[in-house]
């Protein structure tokens, strides 16, 4: 199967040294265009992630995964030929199938934006409390964005260009994912959600988001 | 969150000698927190609020000059407005000075933030811009060995750094972690 070329797959990423490689290498099977956002990382993510063939942008200083999000999506669009935007997760969380299909949701003509959820089948293992901070987040983002959706806090999500050049994300923190929602609502596009899996591997349970981040989220959020 | 704090030893403090006396007080004191929350959600700093921000430290060392020179000035304040003494006005309006300065350094290092972020966001683009503007070249001249030859050699740029610079250690680099 050929490449898709029409696409760029934005990866944030920080302090990933340890895996961004495997997972550049595996969305390159299947995605030509890979820019990976290096938000000052201290192990040499950067370079590890542009051996694996990824275009890399370096913030000169930490700023934050929504920042790195924003840069990646600048990124994209200042590039020839492109029509759909993906954004991934660097610690392997993701499923390359799972963006595949949904690109293809775009190129149907579907929607103008794919977003991921891993409470739409019985794929993910969620612990219940990791569940019900996830789905508080949830009610949170629908009651303050008017869109409903499954699951607010998920990094795997497709957008055509159009969608993508649409996006201002300020929320450097953690709140951007509410506040790419809530952009989505407010811009009127049309948005499906798509089934995704997020495999919490013991190196991404060891170092993703903790419980307890959700504390910062929400004040972000208020206070933004 | 902070907020919250302050607000708190605001209780404690006017509950300490049995609650703030006059409905005055209270209001003055409301009206100031209302406004410092006002300032919080208007955001932006503007120059009208840098102007505010001037005449107030200008009124702020005039009213310091004035109670070094009349210290009963604040004690018949506080009696006019129903606090016990002179101090505990002083008290209130300082806790209401600190959660101004504590919103208005808020909103400016938020601002700043976003400077610091928009100047990144371009540095970091062009840099990669440029690498894959030098790797398509770099690419261009692997595949085509003829211009290479064509190629007019760049004159190397000499810079004289001078006695001075050259004498200069050079940086290390984490010398500043």
């Amino acid at each position: 199967m050929r490449a898709v070329d029409d696409t760029w797959v934005v990866v944030p990423l920080y302090n990933e040294a340890a895996v961004v490689g495997e997972v550049v290498a595996g969305l390159r099977r299947s995605f030509a265009h890979v820019v990976c956002v290096d938000d000052a990382s201290r192990d040499g993510s950067g370079d590890a992630a542009a051996r694996a063939g990824a275009v890399v942008v370096r913030h000169p200083v930490n700023l934050g995964q929504g920042a790195a999000l924003q840069t990646g999506v600048d990124w994209a669009l200042s590039q020839p030929g492109t029509r759909f935007v993906v954004t991934f997760d660097a610690d392997g969380q993701h499923q390359v199938a799972d963006a595949l299909a949904m690109v293809g949701r775009l190129r149907s003509g579907e929607a103008d934006v794919v977003i991921g959820s891993r409470f739409l089948d019985g794929r993910t293992r969620v612990s219940p409390l990791k569940r019900a901070v996830l789905r508080a987040a949830v009610v949170h983002t629908n009651a303050t964005t008017g869109v409903r959706m499954t699951d607010a806090h998920n990094g795997l999500r497709a957008m055509t260009r159009e969608v993508a050049a649409s996006l201002d994300i300020t929320q450097n923190r953690m709140a951007h994912a509410s506040e790419i929602v809530e952009q989505i609502g407010r811009g009127g596009w049309r948005w499906v959600e798509h089934p995704v899996e997020v495999l919490y591997t013991d190196y991404s349970v060891a170092k993703g988001q903790s419980v307890l981040n959700s504390v910062n989220i929400v004040t972000e959020l208020i206070f933004k | 969150m902070l907020c919250v704090s302050v607000c708190s030893t605001l209780g404690e403090v006017s509950g300490h000698d049995g609650g703030v006396e006059s409905v005055l007080i209270k209001v003055l004191l409301m009206a100031g927190i209302g406004v410092v929350a006002l300032l919080f959600v208007r955001g932006h700093a503007t120059a009208r609020h840098q102007a505010v921000r001037r005449v107030m430290v200008v009124a702020f060392a005039g009213l310091a000059i004035a109670s070094l020179l009349f210290p009963q000035t604040w004690q018949s304040a506080a009696e006019l407005l129903g606090v016990g003494r002179g101090t505990d006005l002083l008290l209130y309006a300082t806790i209401l000075v600190v959660l101004g300065f504590m919103v208005t350094s808020y909103l400016r290092t938020r601002d700043l933030q976003r400077q610091v972020t928009v100047l990144s966001r371009r540095l970091a683009l062009d840099e990669a811009a440029a690498a894959q503007h030098q790797a398509a070249q770099a690419a261009q001249t692997a595949a085509a060995p003829v211009a290479q030859v064509t190629e007019v050699p760049r004159t190397p740029v000499v810079v004289d750094e001078g006695p001075v610079f050259a004498a200069l250690p050079a940086p290390r680099p984490g010398s500043w972690a």
